[in-house]
């Protein structure tokens, strides 16, 4: 296999300092961006949804759970399926534990259109203690884009679609004031940043690396952590 | 997490206390990674990245650019970082390390509160408590 050139301690310090140089200035864009992502407008919600959850029936203000700011990751995980997605469940395994969020007035929810059974069984499989709530009887998830208007049964997860919903209460009123999904959700999880620091990274066909390295497409090297051989 | 990592890379953490500290604190909160010891070996203060003049005064820390870093003597304090190894026949190669803000984009936490209009919060410099410490 091609690998990096192989060089002296003090070679390397000098490419690895340049390398930091670049770093930092991604370091200082990242936090430019972050600011104007705080001076964002936002969009306040009037429709009163009810998902189904452990303790009954939930209102999306009691999804806050008495917090300021709610992140809602729309998990997908259509209401035909007895398992939800192999991607959302890698990305629910790196949510770090919430005490961190909490303490900064931040409530975690996940939400998915299959019934509340099915993600009851679903979570007691994957070990996950993180609130999970199903929007199966309400507008929610369409409202939101990421169901279709009725499950379709023949494409994955009857064509449910996945990203990170961020809510701001204010008083009894709730506005939503961002959106991510796609890449924007793998800026969050720390399987992809860790391996962006390796030599091979994330080992996927559309990175810019040598020639000869191992990469196989996006998507699909990713199992349900129970589902890996032999790690 | 470690195991999703595991199917292209390995993940484990190295801490300078005895084995029987670092698995005391383990069961404590509740982690499952791989922990080891550097206790008795170099492998701490090699790793920290010095620079020849911090190498000659166990001092140095982050490629010598915090704005503590006059403060900082290694041979007595305890810092964080990531390094990255990669193995290729039976030989070892140290291709990586990041410190302070370099770890940053690896925490989902700071990560998802960066999405959120009030973000990490007041006190920039302020360390967050152990899970189990919250009031």
């Amino acid at each position: 296999m091609n690998l990096p050139p192989i060089v002296s301690p003090t070679e390397w310090q000098a490419a690895r300092d340049a390398l930091l140089a670049k770093e930092k200035e991604a370091t200082r864009a990242r936090d430019a961006l972050a600011a104007e992502r705080r001076r964002l407008p936002m969009v306040q919600i009037n429709k009163d949804y009810a998902f189904d959850g452990p303790d009954g029936k939930a209102t999306l203000l009691e999804l806050f759970d008495r917090r300021r700011q709610l992140l809602l990751y729309h998990f997908m995980f259509g209401p035909n399926q007895d398992a939800g997605c192999d991607g959302c469940s890698m990305f629910v395994d790196q949510v770090g534990h919430l005490a961190h969020l909490k303490a900064r007035e931040t409530s975690f929810a996940l939400v998915s259109r299959a019934p509340l059974a099915k993600i009851e069984a679903y979570r007691k499989r994957m070990g996950w203690t993180i609130p999970w709530f199903s929007s199966f009887e309400s507008d929610f998830n369409v409202d939101f884009g990421v169901s279709p208007e009725t499950p379709q049964p023949d494409v994955y997860q009857d064509g449910e679609s996945f990203g990170l919903s961020v809510f701001l209460l204010d008083g009894e009123d709730v506005f939503r004031t961002y959106f991510t999904t796609h890449r924007g959700v793998e800026a969050l999880g720390s399987v992809w940043t860790f391996l962006d620091l390796t030599p091979l990274g994330r080992q996927e066909n559309w990175e810019d690396s040598p020639a000869g390295y191992p990469q196989t497409k996006p998507y699909e090297w990713w199992r349900r952590h129970d589902e890996y051989e032999g790690t | 997490m470690s195991k999703v990592v595991g199917t292209r890379a390995a993940w484990l953490a190295v801490s300078r206390a005895p084995l029987e500290n670092l698995q005391a604190y383990r069961r404590r909160m509740g982690w499952s990674f791989p922990w080891f010891s550097a206790a008795g070996s170099d492998f701490n203060l090699d790793f920290a990245v010095f620079t020849e003049e911090g190498r000659l005064t166990g001092t140095g820390f982050n490629f010598g650019t915090p704005k503590h870093a006059a403060e900082i003597v290694l041979r007595r304090d305890e810092l964080h970082g990531l390094s990255a190894f990669a193995l290729e026949d039976e030989v070892v190669y140290h291709t990586y390390s990041c410190y302070d803000r370099g770890t940053d984009v690896l925490s989902s936490t700071w990560q998802v509160l960066d999405r959120t209009p009030k973000r990490r919060g007041d006190d920039p410099d302020g360390w967050p408590p152990r899970h189990d410490e919250y009031e």
